[in-house]
Formats: structure tokens, C-alpha cells, sequence
């Protein structure tokens, strides 16, 4: 402290905006859901395991939604799991970020016809990176978590955001509604 | 505030589900329950707890429902347990499955015969090629089709080496369930090195899409021989770290001896295969008792346990994993150099109307059957997965009540389920 | 099927004498199948299991839209303590194709066959009576549909807006 305050030079100071401080925070430390839906699952699976190791990168697997920042959907979105991962999702804290992985979670994939099968989880929930692949290379899903990272640390990422302007919006339109 | 209509982004998912019927699929309610505060009304009452969950008996006692699942680590998959819990002892047992129903059986029906033999592998997604193995079969029988002896070999070396790779799955995962991620890291640098096998020769890692009917796509390269033998001695060397990790450890043993135990009779009724049946002391392999491709040609043993219980299970399956390898040996030991490894496909796939087959392989879990019925074109009229861990699953439903909650997370470890079969 | 296990006298030999009504024919890759009528079906299985072939695989259904038929279909072998599958059976019962048409459950007899009725309960829409929780397994409760007849008219899950819809919502972001 003394160093900091002594007043000819400053070492060890590094002037930043608060924001992107901030920004870099969160990107360093993207605790992911533990969830995974169908075969896109064991190649998460594989991406936290010994070889690829997403520790690494400050991600850590967290069971419960409450403790979780990024929620990867890994795997075919039925619609009876729809409205289970919606609830997910609701129930993590804000900053959240959603990685579609694999062509199932983003738009559908091979089952995109199926009669049981929502064509991408972007119908339920803001994603923020879409990783193709049937099931993407762990190398993939890493690239797609650098994408994130980026665009968190540039502050881009902000689908949750919009989800909440639009609760928002919407609140207000219904009480303006009660009102007239 | 903007002008956008109440169709927008946060609002579709739960309200605007099927046919514009609130709440009439069974997704998240009408929009009416949502209360002032904008929590649905089924979260607002979760945080709060919900009143009906402890029900009161008439003899006076207290039992908790619990839901396990869809989200749950120990569930592998989108499973969900509803358990009826008398303190921590297992009252009742539900088990809820479709959360995967990905309607593939419904697709295979619109599907020509060649261009499902790559799509079946994502129904068991931790074994493909013996998905493709019993698919191949069974149309193979549909429209006698010849597949060359260096194709089979080909198929066999492929799918033990795909049967190991999954058992490493299961190893890690079961014993993570049970507390151990060492052992996790441990199985899952194993499987790593089947998947550059799977790498080198078919070019995917966890879904090769290598067999074809009538034979498979490509043969062994060059390179494949002396990796095959270095990574099978590494599996044999790590088969040995893991019973030095797990096998004898007080704690697994307390936790998996005695558990889930299943009589033989109990689990033919079941309709169990699989390491779960031959856990109990019925030596039913497919590879023996309805010997498919060249499993006649090979000499290995069927493991199996005494009790039924989820220990033995465990042990079945590691020493599957050593009568794998040495099927591997053998058939790169016999494999013919040259040949043909595609046979002759007529121009046109043309079943005879209304014939069917039932072609039936042992995958990792089990008893693996297809069912064709062809009404004379090239797709299948009707295509039935016979998924062994469906049966195998209800067995856990048969098994769970008087078990700990623990020991249930134990007890459907040990049944190694792949949801994506389960669900189809 | 020549890479079939050895059947000289399978367990269920004798089927014709004791039901009479029965029809036997082998599928094209070996398999023996026996047909039988809808009120004779409880008890054959019944005897089926009595004589041995203790393992239901599968029991499916199969839609025969242009004859108005629906097949249910029954794997069966027989797995003795050795291991050995030494007796197999495909059972068939013919039914008209409506919706809710009933026919005994054997989940008494096989128990594995819980599930497997439930879910051609939930796929085809044939009602079993007898069944101890006859639910539907794959699908929501509430699905009105039979998916896997052959006259399923597909009622994709609309969860979402058009896309149309959400480029606007992106726009009006801007």
C-alpha cells in the first residue's frame, strides 16, 4: 500500500472501465450447467474430460442451475423436455449465455421433421453461440466457447437481456391494458 | 415500450405451445397462472414449497414425493424418477421416460434402406457401430444380400473395439455416480484413444457411419495395425489401474453389494439382456446363444455374476471388456489381406411385399433387435427398435422400492441406460 | 436361417392340436409365426408361457392402413439357465384398425410386456385390458394423437413465432 500511495511512480496500477473489468470477470469464469439432453451430451462429456479439459478455460461443471452462468444444450430439444429447459434457464442467474450444441439443438438437426422434435432450442430460449456438427468435435465446442468468451468480453452477448426487456415490455403493456 | 405483439421472444415458449391452446399439452400452463410478480405460478410455489408434496396418510405417516430428473446428473440422460420417499427409503418408484422421443421409428418408415443405416447410430449414442451392426442384419436377411468374410472381420474388429469404448463410459460415469471423478478422467482418456481408432479408420469419432449394407464403407488403413495393438495393451494396462481404483475399495463395495439384486427368473420376465441378466448368473449372450456375422470363429467366455446385484454387474462388465480384446486379437490375427469388403448390391433395393425380418445383435446393453416389415419398396413399412434398455429400465421401476434414495442412484448406474434407445 | 440356433423341437410344439384356430408360417429369415384370433390370443399366450418361452423381446404393432388391419406382434423366445435361446416364436393377432380397440394384456403373464403395451398404447391407440397402469409412456399425457399409425397427420410442436417474426423483433431492437 505504501508502494501505491508514495506518490513518484505507480507500479502495479492498470486503469481499466469498470465494465470491462467486469466483462473480463465473467468470461474468465464460465461455470456450465451440467445438462445434457442426447448424444451431443457425451461429447460435452469428452470437452470436460482429461483430454480436452475445459477447466482450462475457468469452466466448471455445475449441477444446479442457480450456480451456472453458461447452459450448453447438448442434444435433441423434444417437446416434452421444452418446457423443463425453459424452467432451467429461468432459474440461472443473470449474466446467463446459451451455447446451442450440435444441428439438433440449433435447428432441429436429422429429426428437424419429427413430430415430437422443436426445430432448435432458439425457439424457447436466446442463444447466444450455435455450434454445428452431429455431434460437433470437442475442438468445436471449444471454438464456439472462445466465440463467447469474445463477445462477452466486448459485451455483446446480451440475448438474456433482450429476454427481460420483453417481460418487461410486455408487463407494461398488459397494466396499460388494465389501465384503459 | 414498443408495439410488439404478445407473440414475442418471452412469450412463445410457455404460452404459445401447440395449436394455440394454453396449457392443453401439458408445457408450462396458460398464461392466467402466471401471477402479478411474473414468476409462473409452479416456481413461485416450487421457492415457497409446494403444499401437496408431503402427503399425509391415513396411519399418519409422512411421505415426500421427489422428483428425479430430467435434469439430474445421475440420471444419464433426460430420465425422471418420480419417488415416493418414506424418509430416505423408496416407497414407490415411477419411472417417466420420452423426454428423447426423437420419432425415429416413424422417420425410418419414410426413409430408404441405405440412407438409415448411417442414422441409427444416434438411437444407442454410445455404441454406433453395433446399432449399425443389427440395422445391416436385418435388411442384409431382408434382401439376401452376401457380405464378404474380410467385411465381417472388419465389423467385428469395429464393433468390440466400439463395445469397449462404451463400457469405459459406463465405468466412468457409474463410478462418478457413486462419488469417484477420478475414475471418470481415468475412462474417459480410455475412450479417447477408441474414438482415434474409430478416427483413423472411419474418419467420425463417436458416430463412425461405417457400415453399409453388404459390407462397409472403407478398409483398414495402414496405420490402423500397430495403433490397435498399442491401444489394446494400454486398455488392458488401465483395465488394471481401475480395479486398483474401484473394485476393491470398502466404500464401493458398501455401496454396491447386495444392491438392486435381481433373481435369474426376475430378470427373464424382466425381459432384461445384457450384462444385467447375465449378472445374475444366465450366461445369454447373443454371440453365443444365435451366433450373428463370425462370432462362431472366436473363442471367448461370458462372464457372468451370482447374485444379481449391482456389484456383480460391475464385474460382468469389466471382464466383457477383457473378453472384447481378446475377440480384437483374434479377428486381427485372422484377418484375411485382401478381398473384396463390399458384396454385390443390385441396382435397386426391391424386398418381396409383406416379408419381415428380426435380426438381433448383442450391444452393450443388451439384447439389440430389429424388426422390418417391407411392403415391397425401398423403405421399411415398419421399423421397430427393440432398445434393451427399455426393458432393462423397467426393471429398475420392478427393483427401486425398499432401496435407499442413494442406492437408486447406484442401482440405475449399474443398469447403464442410453436414453436416446430408451425414448427412440 | 442357417445362422439360427438349432430348433428341432422347440418348446411350443404341439400348438396346433391344442388350438386348433391357429395358422403357422415362417418369416423369410427363419423365424416360425403363429396367427391367432382375438379371442384365443390370452389363452395361447397363457400356454406359450406354460410350455416355456419365458422372454417376451418385443411386442409391437403394425398398421395396415389399406386393409384396415392392425397387427400386434409378439417376439418370444424361450432363454433356458444356460444361456442357450433354444425355442423362438413370433405371435401375431390381427384386430381392425380403430382407435381404442381392445385386446387382453399380458403383462400378467410376461411382465416386460408393461411397458411394451403401454407403448403401443401410446403409438397405435390400442387399448389393453387388464393392464395394470396403462398410461402413456413416450408422449405427453395430454397428446391426442397415435403417432406411428399410418393415418397420423404430423401436429408439430409450434413452441415458436415464424422467423419472420423474430428478424422483426431483432430489428425493432436496433
Amino acid at each position: 500500500m505504501e508502494r501505491l500511495t508514495s506518490g513518484d511512480e505507480l507500479p502495479g496500477i492498470l486503469t481499466t472501465r469498470l465494465e470491462r473489468m467486469v466483462n473480463w470477470a465473467r468470461k474468465s469464469s464460465l461455470w456450465y450447467l451440467l445438462f445434457g439432453l442426447a448424444c451431443c451430451a457425451i461429447e460435452m462429456m469428452a470437452t470436460g474430460a482429461s483430454r480436452y479439459d475445459f477447466d482450462r478455460f475457468g469452466m466448471i461443471f455445475r449441477a444446479s442451475p442457480r450456480q451456472a452462468d453458461l447452459m450448453i444444450v447438448a442434444g435433441t430439444v423434444t417437446a416434452k423436455m421444452a418446457p423443463r429447459i425453459k424452467r432451467l434457464y429461468d432459474q440461472m442467474a443473470e449474466p446467463r449465455w446459451v451455447i446451442a450444441m450440435g444441428a439438433c439443438a440449433s435447428n432441429g438437426g436429422p429429426y428437424h421433421q419429427g413430430y415430437n422434435v422443436v426445430d432448435g432450442v432458439d425457439k424457447l430460449i436466446p442463444v447466444d453461440v450455435y455450434v454445428p456438427g452431429c455431434p460437433p468435435r470437442p475442438e468445436a465446442l471449444l471454438y464456439g466457447v472462445l466465440k463467447l468468451q469474445e463477445r462477452i468480453a466486448k459485451g455483446e452477448s446480451r440475448g438474456y437481456r433482450l429476454l427481460a426487456e420483453d417481460v418487461q415490455d410486455d408487463r407494461s403493456q398488459e397494466k396499460e391494458a388494465e389501465r384503459v | 415500450m414498443s408495439s410488439r405483439s404478445k407473440g414475442s421472444f418471452a412469450h412463445h415458449g410457455l404460452h404459445r405451445a401447440r395449436d394455440d391452446q394454453p396449457g392443453a399439452d401439458g408445457l408450462l400452463s396458460d398464461p392466467d397462472a402466471l401471477p402479478a410478480d411474473g414468476l409462473p405460478k409452479e416456481i413461485a410455489e416450487a421457492v415457497d414449497g409446494p403444499p401437496e408434496a408431503m402427503r399425509k396418510l391415513e396411519d399418519g405417516s409422512k411421505f415426500l414425493e421427489l422428483s428425479m430428473g430430467p435434469q439430474h446428473p445421475s440420471t444419464h440422460g433426460v430420465l425422471r424418477l418420480a419417488v415416493r420417499l418414506d424418509g430416505e427409503e423408496v416407497v414407490e418408484c415411477k419411472v417417466d421416460i420420452g423426454y428423447l422421443h426423437r420419432s425415429f421409428e416413424k422417420f425410418a418408415e419414410t426413409w430408404q434402406f441405405p440412407q438409415l443405416a448411417p442414422f441409427v447410430d444416434r438411437n444407442d449414442y454410445l455404441a454406433g457401430t453395433l446399432n449399425e451392426h443389427a440395422y445391416c442384419l436385418a435388411v442384409e436377411r431382408l434382401l439376401d444380400l452376401e457380405v464378404p468374410e474380410r467385411a465381417e472381420y472388419i465389423r467385428v474388429i469395429m464393433a468390440e473395439l466400439n463395445r469397449i469404448g462404451s463400457h469405459l463410459i459406463w465405468f466412468g460415469t457409474f463410478a462418478m455416480d457413486l462419488g469417484a471423478t477420478t475414475a471418470f478422467l481415468w475412462a474417459f482418456e480410455g475412450r479417447e484413444r477408441i474414438y482415434d481408432l474409430n478416427e483413423v479408420v472411419t474418419g467420425g469419432r463417436m458416430f463412425p457411419q461405417f457400415f453399409r449394407l453388404g459390407g462397409v464403407r472403407n478398409d483398414f488403413p495402414q496405420e490402423f495395425f500397430p495403433m490397435v495393438e498399442k491401444t489394446l495393451a494400454e486398455i488392458e494396462a488401465s483395465l488394471e489401474k481401475f480395479h486398483g481404483l474401484v473394485t476393491g475399495n470398502p466404500i464401493f463395495e458398501a455401496r454396491t453389494k447386495g444392491i438392486g439384486r435381481l433373481s435369474a427368473e426376475e430378470a427373464i420376465a424382466f425381459g432384461c439382456s445384457g450384462a444385467v441378466l447375465r449378472a445374475t448368473g444366465v450366461p445369454y449372450d447373443v454371440r453365443k446363444a444365435d451366433p450373428y456375422s463370425i462370432y462362431d470363429r472366436f473363442e471367448f467366455d461370458v462372464p457372468v455374476g451370482e447374485n444379481g446385484d449391482v456389484y456383480d454387474r460391475y464385474i460382468v462388465r469389466m471382464r466383457e471388456m477383457e473378453e472384447s480384446i481378446k475377440i480384437v486379437r483374434q479377428a486381427l490375427k485372422e484377418y484375411p489381406r485382401k478381398g473384396p469388403i463390399m458384396g454385390k448390391l443390385p441396382r435397386r433395393l426391391k424386398p418381396p411385399r409383406g416379408a419381415e425380418v428380426y435380426a438381433h445383435v448383442e450391444s452393450p446393453r443388451g439384447d439389440l433387435g430389429v424388426y422390418i416389415v417391407s411392403d415391397g419398396t425401398d423403405q421399411p413399412y415398419r421399423l421397430k427398435w427393440r432398445a434393451p434398455s427399455f426393458s432393462n429400465l423397467y426393471a429398475v421401476q420392478r427393483l427401486a422400492p425398499g432401496l435407499m434414495v442413494a442406492d437408486l442412484v447406484a442401482l440405475v448406474g449399474s443398469v447403464d441406460i442410453v436414453l436416446g434407445e430408451v425414448d427412440r | 436361417m442357417s445362422s439360427g440356433p438349432q430348433m428341432s423341437q422347440p418348446v411350443w410344439h404341439g400348438v396346433e392340436a391344442a388350438f386348433p384356430a391357429v395358422e403357422l408360417s415362417t418369416t423369410k429369415d427363419g423365424w416360425p409365426v403363429a396367427t391367432v384370433p382375438r379371442d384365443q390370443y390370452a389363452g395361447l399366450c397363457r400356454w406359450l408361457k406354460e410350455k416355456g418361452l419365458n422372454f417376451l423381446a418385443s411386442l409391437t404393432a403394425v398398421h395396415y392402413l389399406d386393409d384396415g388391419e392392425m397387427h400386434v406382434v409378439l417376439h418370444l423366445y424361450r432363454i433356458d439357465a444356460r444361456g442357450k435361446m433354444d425355442s423362438r416364436l413370433v405371435l401375431k393377432v390381427k384386430l381392425p384398425d380403430a382407435v381404442g380397440e381392445e385386446l387382453p394384456s399380458v403383462a400378467s403373464i410376461w411382465p416386460a410386456a408393461e411397458w411394451h403395451e403401454r407403448e403401443v398404447f401410446d403409438m397405435f391407440g390400442i387399448r389393453f385390458t387388464g393392464h395394470p397402469d396403462l398410461r402413456r409412456i413416450l408422449m405427453e399425457a395430454d397428446y391426442e394423437a397415435h403417432p406411428l399409425r399410418k393415418d397420423f397427420v404430423d401436429r408439430k410442436p409450434n413452441l415458436g413465432v415464424s422467423r419472420e417474426t423474430l428478424a422483426k423483433d431483432a430489428a425493432s431492437k436496433r
